[in-house]
Order: structure tokens, then C-alpha cells, then sequence
């Protein structure tokens, strides 16, 4: 991160071509009813981290899943990953069953916390999880240092990770989840642990991600993070999924306008609204101000909590959404 | 003493210790199968889950195919690199001490020395192989379990088995390293403890009388000082040959030097053949009882040696050797045997010399038989006997190979000559020996077998901790290592052979205070309790077939007696041992293939 300007390594397959639209785009993850229930000893259920959650993320899209803790945005990954076994419903991910090992060849996975083995060095690590790709040692060591200077380690490349710091942690973690190139890429909370700086960074680097055709999915409750960066989100509470859509549409505020008009007298202000009586005039600009995510994201948790139970969740029509600005009704029914 | 165990060729040794585990696993298997069937009907139904199964097994069968040698000793480096840095190799450091204090306390006297020595060495090497393989095995996964660094690696593209496999191969090449150093020190050390020398004085060298006429008497002879406990016999022949007796199992080469005071002394070189590795050639036994009946076996004269039965003394009573395959050509001057004889003495008599006994070879074809042979044999001595290649008999002089061998066979029987004594025997009692081997290289045989215990230890306990917490894999892991070593016992508890009966009868004796002989009193719970310790018999009996069985791996003690580790016993046990440790992983892989790792 600390070397902005270099190019992610390895990722020009798919960078020259502009990444396709994401309705058009192919599903990289699909789960259909998937459920996860922890049960006690005796099989009962204690735990419903997980309620039919139902889910597509096509490729090239930046995908965030948005929940306070113990939402069930952990318990998605390791789904997706394979990690965890679903008790009902299906995870499809890259056209494959979760569970099988073969669809990690095409993922990156960075962990909420860098569960790294602290007693190798950031060579080392990267060298050891090249090898995990069955990655040839010329493409490995290559890889690594290319990885090494993206995330700026260069100065400790040779010490052991257990004398990092927590965002040099974090770097070496994410340098792991890009060692193989990977086609699509799963972050928990890639940006905990860092200062503003590497934040800015971190998110920077995720969009560049997405420019060279990568899918990322990645989940948080550093809301404005997010806004910042994802094309779709979707707000899980108590493991079921409360709202799902572009964020630009989501964040409409669709029962006001806004008007932006530049020098404006007051005669003119008199006027124009006048004219906005008669529906005449011009109008410099007409908008919908948007809320910020974190707006968003309080009102479903506490609508959530008011109104226990399923809210029914369509998802916004992606294209249009943004442009005509409609507003799209999500309200529980 | 002698070696016990009877050693078979490659293929029989296989089937004979492989088959039975096989088959053991293989019901346990075919059970499994069953169970899981149940399972998944009970999940999903009986077609859908009869299908969930045969995915799963296909899909344990593609693990295997698609196995990456890369990945794997990338996860086994991950697992060398823990453990070095979990300091295994403090365990050579204490190696290293134990030995410094040691070296105080073996006995460094005569016979005994070396097999003291490398007794010591090779237990003491186990017990630190198999404690470290225990503790790196069984704490191993669940430690990355536990820390989660699991994840990052089952969120790669591994298959389940190749985690377990990775980690028992790189714990087993930390293992190695360490072995073969401390085999190293241990080698420098055994060497270092029993070299020694010995000087004779020339007041120390009596001349001796003789006669002659004689083609080469014997014309000095002297005692060398004590050394190691021992002293040697040491003759001059009149044409100039010294020849140091090697009474107390080794020999040295003599050599007259002159001193720097100006005296003439003799010199013996570093002992010679102290470290051996005898190459036993075994035959069978048969035995003739008092009136010259053939018998499978002697007279019991109690349990002091329960594998041994003796033959009367000065009766018909014989024990008889069939030797198949003695050569020409592999004993060109005549057949050097070993007798290890027990003797059980109805009067002491005397008690130093030893109780006379005969050898006669006998032609198993024509039945043309030798004059005898006379020893002496002692209680728990080694007696060496040569047949030289002319062999007095009721026909003049005869050559051993053309006129007592026939295509490499021949009998030899062996009677005790004095009025009520015994001799007691086993097979194994007396071979011919063909020749020593290197034995460095059965040093290094030695090591193989606590190699294959620790590969058998790793694999048990890497699996074991797929399922387990660290300290239940590492409680099932020593249980194992110690059934697979008690195995002789578990045997005699599951085949009911012991006193006092199964556990439930044993805690009815402890709790009414009877002892194991008394006959418990009929009453209502008779019955049920039969009916659990026979229950609890039967889990037993099928726990001996399942665990490894050690005692085959445990080969430190053909090294410390002096005996080769033959090849094909050897290849037979690694056979066995790395089948053993593959079939443990596999169900290591089964087992984390249906865990949830986060």
C-alpha cells in the first residue's frame, strides 16, 4: 500500500478488459436458503446464526455484507469458504459446492483476525501459502515480493510476524489472500486495525482490485468504509438478511428534493418557486440528497429490533435504479 | 541369552502379521460402513442417504488422487518449522546428559558390557522418540484449532488428508533428525564406553611346559591385569603367534612392543568384535523322550521357563536339530555353533563346572550318526561348540559336508550325559552361526524399529487429535502405545486366561475381600456379571487385533544380544508399520473431512 503506483502483481489477465456490468455479469456466489443452527450436545438448537439467506454476487461487483456483531456476516464467509457446513440450503461459489476444496484454487481469504503462524517470516508465510496453490517456486518467490511491496513489508520482510504490529499483521494477511491471483476475494473487516492512512490504502487497493475484473466480498460495520467503496450491500441482523441493493439506491431519499442551484437571488428564489408552482423554469440541479450508510444501517437495526421476523427483502433493479432515481420500496410488508 | 521372536521371510512375515490387522481393520471397516449408512438414512433417507455416502467416499477417493506432493511438504516443512520451534531439540540436549551420567553407572565389566550399554542407549532413545512423538502429534492440530491459523489453511485449495499427512511426515522428519543424532552420540558413546586395552608384563608370563615334538605348542602363557572387569588368557605358540582367549565375549590383538622403561611388554590392541551382529542360522526341534519316542516337546519341569522343556540326563532323552540349510560354501572350515542352554540341576553337584552334555550329527538320510561331542554347559551361559569339517565316528574320520550334510540338511541331537540333570530348550537355543554383519548397519536396523514406532505414534496421534482435544488424543495415544506394548497381557485378560476373572467379577472380589482363587457364591448377580465381563472380554480381544502390535518394532534387543536384524524381518515390519500408519491416516482424514475446522 505503501507503493500505490504498483501494479497489483500478476493480475493482467483480467485487467485490460473493462470488468462487464454486474447484472449482465456471471454469479460468482449463490446460496439458496442457506442456514446455519450451532446446536448443544443433545441436538437442540442453541445458536440460528444463519436464516435462509438467499444471495447472488456476480462477478466484478464489490459486494459488502453489513451487520452489527453476531449477525451471521462471519458465518457467511465460512459458509462460502467451505469452513463451516451449511444445516440447510446451498452455497454455490465460482459454480462449485462450498465444501469443495478444488473452488479455493480462484479465492483470496483474509480473516477478520490475521491468523497467521507467527513464528515465519512475511517471506516465509507467502512462500508457504504459494505452495498451499501448488504455485511453482520461481512463480512463488516472484509473487512474493511483488506482494511484499504492494503492502509495503519490504523493510520487514525478514522479521518473524510476531513482532508486527497489527496493521503490518493485517498487510501480511491481505498479501496472503492475493498470492494466488485469485478471482474472487473474500475480506472480513479488511480494515480493522488500521490507522486512517492505511485505510484509505486498503480501500484503495480494493478498488483497484475491482478495476482489474476481481470480485470482492467483504464484510464490516465500518459503515462509511463501505459506502465508500461497495457497488452492492446487503444488511444482515440476528443471521437474517434485512435489506439488499446498490447503495446509491439504498441511500435515496426518495420523499424529498433537493435543489442545487448556483447564485441565487432572492428574486429568483421567489421566482423559481413560482416557477416550480407552474412547473416551468430551469433548473440548475434536482436531487435526491443521500443519507449516509450509517443512517441506513441504524434505522434497519432498530426497525429490526422493533419488529422482530422476517422483512421481506426485494432486491432494487440495479441499472436503473441510480439514474431515474425511483424508490424502491423495501418497508416491511 | 537368545532372541525369542521367530523371525520370518518377507511375504510369511507380512501375511502373518499384516493379514490378522487387516482383517481386524477390515471388519472395523465394513462396521463403520454400516454405521454410517444408518447415519445418513437417519440424516436423509435411505436412497438420498445411501447417495450422500457413496459422494462422500468418492470424494475421499479423489482426495487421494488429486494428493499434491507440493502441498503436502509444504504442510509437512509448516509442521518441521513448529516444531523446532516448540525446541524438540532440547530433547538431544537431555539425550546427552542422561548419557553424561550414565557413563557412571553402566556396568563396563566383560559380556554384559555391551549389551548394557546398548540396552541402555536404545531405551532410553525410545522412550524420548516415543514421548516426543506423543506430545508433537497430540497437541499439534488442535493447538492450530485453537489459535484458527487452521483456517487460512483449509481456506486453500488442501484436501483433509493432505493436512494430516503433512503433519505426520514433517514430525516425523524432525523425529528422524533428532534419532539419527542421538543414534550418533549414542554410536560414539557405546564405542567410546567399552574400547580398552590391556597390557602384559613380562613378570605376568609364565613359560609353560611342552611337548616338543608337537607341531605348534603352546610355550608362554600369561593373565592379563583386571580392565573392565574382565581379564584375558593370553597364549604364545612356539612359532610365534599370540592368541588372546575371548572368554568374556571379545578378543583383542596382541602385539610385543618394548616399553619406554626398556621392558618387553605385550601390547592388546582396541577389543575386537565386542559390538557384533551374530547371523543366526536356526534349525527345528524335535525331541526323544526316556525311551527314545519322538516328542514335540520335553518334560515341564515347572514355570521358571515356560517356552523351554527339558530332556532327562543320562537317558535315550535328546533334543534333535534339523538344520536345512547349512553349506559348504558358507562354512568352508566347519559349523560354528552357539548352545544357550538351560540347566536344571535335581542336585547341585558342581556347581562351577558346568553339566556335561553331547552333540552327535546325524545324516538325516542314511542315518549315519557321529561319535559325541562332549561340553559343558552353565547356567545361563552362551556355549560355543565348533564341528570342525572331520567328525570322529564309529567309521574312522569323516568329512561334516560329504558324509553328515545332505543338500544342506543334517541333525544334531543333543543329550545331557549326567544322571538326573536336565537340559532345558527352545529352538532358538542353538543355531549356527554364519558369521558376523556389520554392525553399524544393525545399529541403524536397531534405529529403524524405534522409527517405526515413532511413525506409528505420529499418525495415531495426529489423528486422534482431528477429533480429540489435544490432551484426550494424547491420553489415546499413550494407551495405544501402551496396548501395543502390553499386548501379551491384554491377550491373557481377553482370553479370560487370568485369575479373578473380568473387571465386574474383579470389583465384586475387591469389594467382598476374596481373593482371585475362591469361587465366588452363587447369587442373582452371577449371571449378568459373567455375562458383562464376557462383553467387556470381547472388546478387548477385538482392541488386541486393532492396536499395532510394538513388541514387533521393538528390535533395540537383536542389537543388544549380539544378533543381526535380518532383512527380510526388517522389510516385513516396515511393510507393516508405514501400511499401519497409512490406514490411521486415512481415518485422520475422514475424521477432520466431517469436522467443521472454524
Amino acid at each position: 500500500m505503501a507503493n500505490e503506483t504498483a501494479d497489483p502483481p500478476e493480475m493482467t489477465a483480467a485487467s485490460s478488459s473493462e470488468p462487464e456490468r454486474p447484472a449482465q455479469a456471471e454469479v460468482v456466489i449463490e446460496t439458496r436458503n442457506l442456514t446455519k443452527i450451532y446446536r448443544d450436545f443433545w441436538g437442540r438448537a442453541k445458536v440460528r446464526a444463519l436464516k435462509s439467506l438467499d444471495l447472488e454476487v456476480r462477478q466484478g461487483e464489490i459486494f459488502g455484507l453489513l451487520g452489527p456483531n453476531g449477525s451471521g456476516k462471519t458465518t457467511t464467509i465460512k459458509l462460502l469458504l467451505g469452513l463451516i457446513f451449511p444445516t440447510h440450503g446451498q452455497a454455490l461459489v465460482l459454480g462449485k459446492p462450498a465444501t469443495d476444496e478444488a473452488k479455493n484454487e480462484k479465492i483470496g481469504y483474509l480473516p477478520e483476525e490475521s491468523y497467521l503462524y507467527r513464528f515465519l517470516n512475511a517471506v516465509e508465510t507467502l512462500d508457504f501459502y504459494g505452495r498451499l496453490f501448488n504455485m511453482p517456486a520461481k512463480v512463488r518467490k516472484q509473487r512474493a515480493a511483488e506482494l511484499i511491496n504492494l503492502v509495503g513489508l519490504e523493510g520487514a520482510k525478514r522479521r518473524p510476524l510476531k513482532e508486527y504490529s497489527k496493521g503490518m499483521t493485517r498487510r501480511i494477511g491481505l498479501a496472503q489472500a492475493l498470492i494466488n491471483d485469485p478471482q474472487l476475494i473474500l475480506l472480513d473487516e479488511p480494515t480493522s486495525g488500521l490507522d486512517p492512512i492505511g485505510t484509505r490504502e486498503m480501500k484503495d487497493l480494493i478498488l483497484e482490485l475491482k478495476a482489474r475484473g476481481k470480485t470482492i466480498v467483504l464484510c464490516s460495520h465500518l459503515l462509511a468504509d463501505m459506502q465508500d467503496i461497495c457497488d452492492r450491500i446487503a444488511i444482515l441482523h440476528r443471521g437474517e438478511l434485512k435489506e439488499l441493493g446498490r447503495v446509491d439506491s439504498l441511500l435515496q431519499v426518495t420523499d424529498i428534493t433537493q435543489l442545487q442551484i448556483k447564485d441565487l437571488s432572492d428574486e429568483a428564489q421567489e421566482e423559481i418557486e413560482a416557477v416550480l408552482r407552474k412547473h416551468h423554469g430551469e433548473l440548475v440541479g434536482v436531487n435526491h440528497p443521500k443519507a449516509t450508510l450509517e443512517d441506513l444501517f441504524l434505522r434497519i437495526v432498530r426497525e429490526s429490533d422493533d419488529h422482530l421476523g422476517r422483512r421481506v427483502v426485494r432486491e432494487l433493479p440495479t441499472e436503473t435504479a441510480s439514474e431515474n432515481g425511483s424508490p424502491e420500496k423495501t418497508d416491511e410488508s | 541369552m537368545v532372541i525369542e521372536q521367530e523371525t520370518l521371510p518377507l511375504i510369511e512375515g507380512i501375511l502373518h502379521y499384516g493379514l490378522q490387522m487387516l482383517l481386524a481393520l477390515g471388519i472395523l471397516g465394513v462396521l463403520s460402513l454400516i454405521i454410517a449408512y444408518l447415519v445418513a438414512t437417519a440424516l436423509y433417507g435411505p436412497i438420498a442417504g445411501g447417495r450422500e455416502l457413496k459422494n462422500f467416499l468418492s470424494e475421499i477417493c479423489r482426495d487421494w488422487f488429486y494428493t499434491s506432493p507440493r502441498r503436502v511438504l509444504a504442510l509437512a516443512w509448516l509442521a518441521m518449522k513448529e516444531s523446532i520451534n516448540r525446541r524438540v531439540l532440547v530433547v538431544a540436549v537431555i539425550f546427552l546428559i542422561l548419557l553424561l551420567f550414565a557413563g557412571w553407572y553402566l556396568d563396563n565389566r566383560g559380556d554384559i558390557a555391551a549389551k548394557m550399554y546398548l540396552s541402555f542407549v536404545f531405551t532410553s532413545m525410545s522412550v524420548l522418540v516415543i514421548v516426543l512423538s506423543v506430545v508433537l502429534s497430540a497437541f499439534s492440530l488442535p493447538s492450530d484449532l485453537n489459535s484458527r491459523t487452521i483456517l487460512l489453511i483449509v481456506a486453500k485449495p488442501v484436501r483433509r488428508h493432505e493436512i494430516v499427512l503433512g503433519r505426520v511426515l514433517g514430525f516425523l522428519a524432525t523425529g528422524t533428525i533428532l534419532l539419527a543424532v542421538m543414534g550418533g552420540i549414542s554410536y560414539f558413546f557405546v564405542s567410546r564406553g567399552l574400547d580398552h586395552t590391556h597390557v602384559l608384563r613380562e613378570s605376568e608370563i609364565a613359560l609353560e611346559d611342552y611337548d616338543p615334538t608337537a607341531e605348534n605348542p603352546i610355550v608362554k602363557r600369561g593373565r592379563t591385569a583386571m580392565k573392565h572387569g574382565h581379564r584375558h588368557e593370553v597364549l604364545f605358540y612356539k612359532n610365534g603367534d599370540i592368541y588372546v582367549e575371548d572368554t568374556p565375549g571379545h578378543s583383542h590383538r596382541a602385539e610385543v612392543r618394548t616399553n619406554q622403561q626398556g621392558e618387553e611388554i605385550v601390547q592388546l590392541g582396541e577389543p575386537l568384535s565386542i559390538l557384533r551382529a551374530r547371523v543366526p542360522r536356526y534349525g527345528t526341534l524335535l525331541f526323544r523322550d526316556r525311551n527314545g519316542e519322538l516328542q514335540d516337546k520335553g518334560i515341564n519341569v515347572g514355570t521358571e521357563w515356560k517356552y523351554k522343556t527339558c530332556i532327562e540326563g543320562g537317558t535315550r532323552s535328546a533334543g534333535i536339530w534339523t538344520f536345512e540349510d547349512l553349506y559348504e560354501e558358507e562354512f568352508p572350515n566347519g559349523v560354528p555353533l552357539e548352545l544357550t542352554l538351560g540347566v536344571y540341576r535335581s542336585y547341585k553337584g558342581d556347581i562351577d563346572s558346568g553339566i556335561l552334555g553331547s552333540l552327535r550329527l546325524r545324516n538325516p538320510t542314511d542315518g549315519r550318526t557321529s561319535n559325541p561331542i562332549l561340553f559343558r554347559a552353565k547356567e545361563y551361559y552362551t556355549d560355543r561348540l565348533f564341528i570342525p569339517r572331520t567328525v570322529d565316528s564309529p567309521e574312522g574320520p569323516l568329512d561334516l559336508f560329504k558324509h553328515f550334510v545332505v543338500d544342506g540338511k543334517v541333525e544334531m541331537e543333543v543329550r545331557c550325559e549326567e544322571r538326573a540333570q536336565y537340559f532345558c530348550m527352545a529352538r532358538y537355543d542353538v543355531y549356527a552361526r554364519a558369521g558376523d554383519a556389520p554392525f553399524s548397519l544393525n545399529f541403524v536396523k536397531g534405529l529403524t524399529g524405534i522409527w517405526l514406532q515413532m511413525l506409528l505414534i505420529l499418525s495415531v496421534g495426529v489423528a486422534a487429535s482431528t477429533v480429540l482435544r489435544g490432551s484426550v488424543a494424547m491420553a489415546l495415544t499413550i494407551g495405544i502405545a501402551l496396548s501395543g506394548h502390553l499386548l501379551d497381557s491384554l491377550k491373557t485378560l481377553a482370553q479370560g486366561e487370568n485369575y479373578g476373572g473380568g473387571p465386574l467379577e474383579a470389583l465384586i472380589r475387591i469389594l467382598t475381600n476374596r481373593n482371585l482363587m475362591v469361587e465366588l457364591p452363587n447369587g442373582f448377580y452371577l449371571g449378568p456379571t459373567k455375562m458383562f465381563d464376557a462383553a467387556m472380554r470381547g472388546l478387548l480381544n477385538a482392541v488386541t487385533y486393532i492396536v499395532p502390535d510394538f513388541r514387533l518394532y521393538n528390535m533395540a534387543d537383536y542389537v543388544a544380544q549380539g544378533f543381526n536384524i535380518n532383512a527380510s524381518q526388517l522389510a516385513s515390519n516396515i511393510v507393516c508399520g508405514v501400511t499401519y500408519s497409512l490406514i490411521v491416516i486415512i481415518i485422520g482424514h475422514l475424521c477432520l473431512k466431517l469436522r467443521q475446522v472454524a
